[in-house]
């Protein structure tokens, strides 16, 4: 007697309806039987138990949802983008133009691995060990600004405090797996760079949820974490990508064998310090420019 | 009460760039595409201050592209040239989106009403005609600003957590100090502009009651959580 798990009610978005989600109770239920079973059998035979139950047999799926996304609103006007060409013309864009790469990756929030998001990076060196990236759902005219991404080496990593040092993640796994790539640009010349930043650690915040389906971008900004071994990332968020760009993360793994990461190891304070992390807001007082003097007044 | 301002020769600590590198993004920049970039069109500069602060007020120079009629995505750096450090970032919205976003979200958004109309936000560069055809459409929008990089206290990393940040509402808000040094800079009178923009009304149906912080101060914390992982529920029992 298999229960049927129930999918729940989402109110904002139907994007996880095909990722069917147990009640509580089912749960309970699965779980005191298997319990019940536990206490007759051995560990070793509690794999063939559990293969009875649906639910463990169904692999974890990402949810992509970097296709057609649909921005509420009046589609851009001809006087606007007369307009647009004007200031592009005038006006001067020096830290846009400095945005010279652009590379793939995936990002989870950092108290929720099972959210998995896939980025895209467009990034600027301010110098040889800083860089400040946007980041992107889709690398196309109609992406949301959903994030973005400062990259350190590893020394100044090592400056920060170790409270800091929490945000950051490390980015060897993401660069030796072959994950994290460079979208059009040939192997040779990506791995000079992904050599660095095999070393480098990143901070990466998030604000706009579009994996829940949020069409505009609500709610309070999200510090994000990254891979940082196999088994994390969900296959099908995998091999979708692997097809839209024609790569394959294995075989680039196999070439990228003899990067190394951060040359004093990974920091036991980098990514998230081995905890979850979730920002939340605080209603407080605001302080106000006015002298106390007014107060009174 | 005076501004500090930081813009003046950031300090990013780090080696320079090396040669190499520089090759190797000329190398990139031909050959990968950059069309969310490249839709970025508009330079504005402003203020904003914290949500939990007011005392703190920071030069904020927006990169902006519309997606669409009714809303934009803006890049923040603290100066608008190649040493720019991107501090921060703001989407716009027009009046009909944002009555769409539920009344706890709202408190997120400030009204941009005064900014314009008193003249402190402004593109620079650009002929007053041309700048007020589309401050007249931003006057009636509210945007949503978040800060990552708190540059006004002296921090030449980005550290701690974002923060919601919040603009200007009403005159005696801004510093004189950090108003003067942007108008000096710029060669833009703030008062003559607000002269010619008090034609522009703000949003149709008034600012709302709950933008703006709905009143309060807003400050984002961290919480340590237990991370929810990948693996299934039977690994907790194998």
């Amino acid at each position: 007697m298999t229960p049927k798990p129930k999918i729940p009610d989402y109110s904002y978005s139907t994007c996880h309806a095909d990722v069917p989600r147990m009640s509580h109770a089912a749960v309970f239920m699965q779980s005191h039987q298997l319990t019940k079973q536990l206490s007759y059998a051995s560990l070793y035979n509690s794999i063939q138990i559990l293969d009875q139950f649906p639910i463990f047999k169904k692999k974890m799926e990402g949810v992509n949802v970097s296709t057609h996304p649909q921005i509420p609103g009046e589609p851009t006007q001809t006087s606007t983008a007369l307009l647009e060409k004007t200031t592009a013309t005038i006006q001067g864009f020096g830290p846009i133009n400095k945005i010279h790469q652009h590379l793939c990756a995936f990002h989870f929030y950092g108290d929720d691995m099972t959210r998995q998001v896939e980025a895209h990076h467009f990034c600027a060196h301010q110098n040889e060990e800083f860089r400040q990236c946007l980041i992107y759902d889709r690398p196309a005219e109609d992406g949301r600004l959903i994030g973005l991404e400062y990259l350190v080496s590893e020394e100044l990593f090592l400056t920060l405090p170790d409270d800091e040092k929490r945000f950051w993640h490390s980015h060897e796994y993401e660069v030796k797996s072959g994950v994290l790539f460079m979208p059009g640009v040939p192997g040779p010349v990506q791995r000079q760079e992904l050599d660095k930043v095999a070393k480098t650690y990143g901070k990466v915040i998030h604000f706009w949820q579009v994996d829940r389906g949020d069409n505009l971008p609500l709610g309070i900004p999200q510090v994000m974490m990254a891979l940082t071994r196999d088994g994390q990332l969900y296959d099908n968020l995998a091999q979708d990508v692997e097809k839209r760009y024609k790569v394959s993360f294995a075989k680039e793994r196999e070439k990228r064998a003899s990067m190394k990461g951060a040359v004093d190891g990974i920091h036991p304070m980098a990514n998230g310090g081995g905890k979850g992390l979730k920002t939340v807001v605080r209603e407080v007082e605001c302080k106000t420019t006015e002298s106390t003097a007014r107060v009174f007044v």
